[in-house]
């Protein structure tokens, strides 16, 4: 209650009406006085009040010269006594119940060991329209983002049908054709077909586990398995993963390594994996070109980090493709997936990954010139509970 | 309308009616290869004559040289999209009667309207049953004879 204006003006109990008028004339935001005797508090005095007594017939004739204790005896439901600690929704119920012609009257605040003081009863009114307007908006950004998050999620689960009912167009659909082929003794086109079925599954597969993946970060239980290990090691397994990858379209693939790091503090499998699947793409939407990984060390004041580069001279994206570019399932276009492969939740995932390892991914990219994806990662990470990448936080 | 010979299916129902006596022609425009390869075997096998399109555009050409009687449309296509797709073939008078069904790994009820207001007679979802879609097939064949005649 003590955030509110509070008036702690005192009159001595023989003070005549006259003179506590003037008072309030010369304070015109003053709502009452407090009237003291030898014994202590004896009252308040409201400023309507008393003008409104003075204001009557022969009022001022009567009242002027009375002392102000004439006043107490009429107000009998007044002063409403507060303790400081009493909520402003409260204090405004307590207020309202009172007959209607002392609503308008201040109240008294009570304190252990103070002097009363006089809140005015428009500010307390004031204040608890704030309140709840401030509750309204609470309420309806809440309501909005609650919303936003849900959209998010239709949005999510309608992608991820969709994704998964393509693979099962061709594995349910071959599987199909070859219990016809099989029942008709038609075995020429067999092994092309489960092929399609196996090639489909493997798809499936991935993808399912890129969604498991984001299922666990969001519910916050994707574990971080920080143990100090040695980059150039790797660096090294990395390349033997993605080097096959070059062949496919014909591309050149050079790494470049800053040999000032040699240890890292951080979680080994989730670093490669980010890796590679930057390198895995940077292979698929680029051929007989060239792609790089620049490895540096930047030095900043909360430490060493490890700049990571990856860079192709590939079909690159536009400025529309960019903004989207991280979002599940998210791929230029529909059939980008299965053109090049890929589940399209790799970029979500990598970008997460390295977030909750307290890093950054970001990309620039110009179309038909090529990509450069950079991945910054503290070279000690440090587990912080409830550790979860700032885009999902929203 | 072209004459065909006389065809039996494969696997042959017990329901005489089905059996077809002139091969009616699908026009099927699908981009993903696995898809493509998959429900037009299904569909040949299933007695009728299927030309393929591989997007929204090579379909577009394909209709202005050959007649179909009915189009088979994937929705999620690069470029041009079946929904573009099918209000082209709607919006023009030499191909406006032939009938479409929208065919989608969408399979939200959204998505079936989206379709419906594109011009789309009726709609399927991916993975396909082929009893369903070859039901619905007919019942886009049957209705556009009876539009005919």
């Amino acid at each position: 209650m003590l955030e509110l204006p509070c008036f702690g003006v005192q009159v001595s109990a023989d003070t005549i009406g006259r003179d506590v008028a003037r008072l309030f004339e010369e304070n015109p935001s003053l709502p009452g006085v407090i009237v003291m005797d030898a014994k202590g508090f004896c009252g308040m005095v409201a400023r309507n009040q008393l003008f409104q007594r003075l204001g009557r017939l022969f009022g001022i004739e009567i009242y002027s010269t009375r002392p102000i204790t004439a006043f107490l005896d009429t107000l009998k439901t007044s002063p409403l006594l507060m303790p400081a600690e009493t909520t402003i929704q409260n204090a405004a119920i307590l207020c309202l119940a009172r007959p209607v012609e002392y609503v308008y009257d201040p109240f008294v605040v009570t304190m252990k060991n103070e002097p009363p003081r006089l809140v005015d009863f428009l500010a307390l009114i004031l204040r608890q329209t704030e309140l709840l307007t401030a509750a309204q908006i609470e309420a309806h950004t809440q309501r909005a983002a609650a919303v936003s998050a849900s959209n998010a999620k239709s949005d999510f689960l309608a992608n991820m049908s969709h994704e998964l009912r393509t693979p099962l167009t061709a594995i349910i659909g071959y599987a199909e054709i070859l219990i016809e082929d099989v029942k008709a003794g038609q075995l020429s086109e067999s092994v092309r077909r489960l092929e399609g079925i196996a090639k489909s599954g493997q798809h499936l597969l991935e993808m399912i586990n890129g969604i498991l993946d984001l299922a666990k970060i969001e519910a916050r239980k994707m574990d971080i398995f920080l143990t100090t290990f040695s980059l150039p090691e790797m660096i090294t397994e990395v390349i033997g993963i993605v080097q096959p990858l070059m062949k496919k379209n014909d591309n050149q693939f050079s790494v470049t390594a800053d040999n000032a790091i040699r240890e890292m503090h951080s979680d080994e499998a989730k670093l490669r994996q980010c890796l590679t699947n930057l390198i895995g793409n940077a292979a698929k939407f680029t051929s007989r070109g060239s792609i790089g990984l620049d490895i540096k060390k930047e030095i900043r004041p909360d430490g060493g980090w490890v700049i990571f580069e990856v860079s192709d001279t590939g079909i690159g994206m536009s400025e529309t493709q960019l903004t989207r570019l991280f979002e599940s399932f998210y791929q230029a276009d529909s059939s980008i997936s299965r053109r090049f492969g890929g589940t399209g939740l790799g970029l979500s995932l990598s970008k997460q990954f390295c977030e909750m390892l307290g890093g950054e991914l970001s990309v620039r990219s110009v179309e038909n010139q090529g990509t450069t994806f950079v991945m910054k990662v503290p070279v000690r990470s440090t587990q912080k509970p409830e550790s979860l990448p700032a885009s999902v936080q929203e | 309308m072209e004459e065909a010979t006389a065809y039996f299916t494969d696997k042959p129902s017990d329901d005489a009616s089905t059996i077809k006596l002139k091969m009616k022609r699908i026009l099927f425009v699908e981009d993903d290869e696995m898809s493509r390869d998959v429900i037009s075997t299904r569909l040949t096998r299933s007695g009728y004559e299927v030309v393929l399109a591989e997007d929204g555009h090579q379909a577009l050409k394909t209709v202005l040289t050959q007649t179909f009687d009915l189009i088979v449309l994937d929705m999620s296509m690069p470029s041009l999209s079946g929904w573009e797709t099918a209000k082209k073939l709607k919006a023009s008078p030499t191909t406006a009667s032939i009938p479409i069904l929208a065919l989608s790994a969408h399979a939200m009820s959204a998505d079936k309207k989206k379709a419906l207001d594109a011009g789309c007679g009726d709609f399927d979802s991916k993975p396909i049953n082929l009893p369903r879609l070859l039901g619905k097939i007919e019942a886009l064949l049957g209705s556009a004879s009876q539009a005919t005649t």
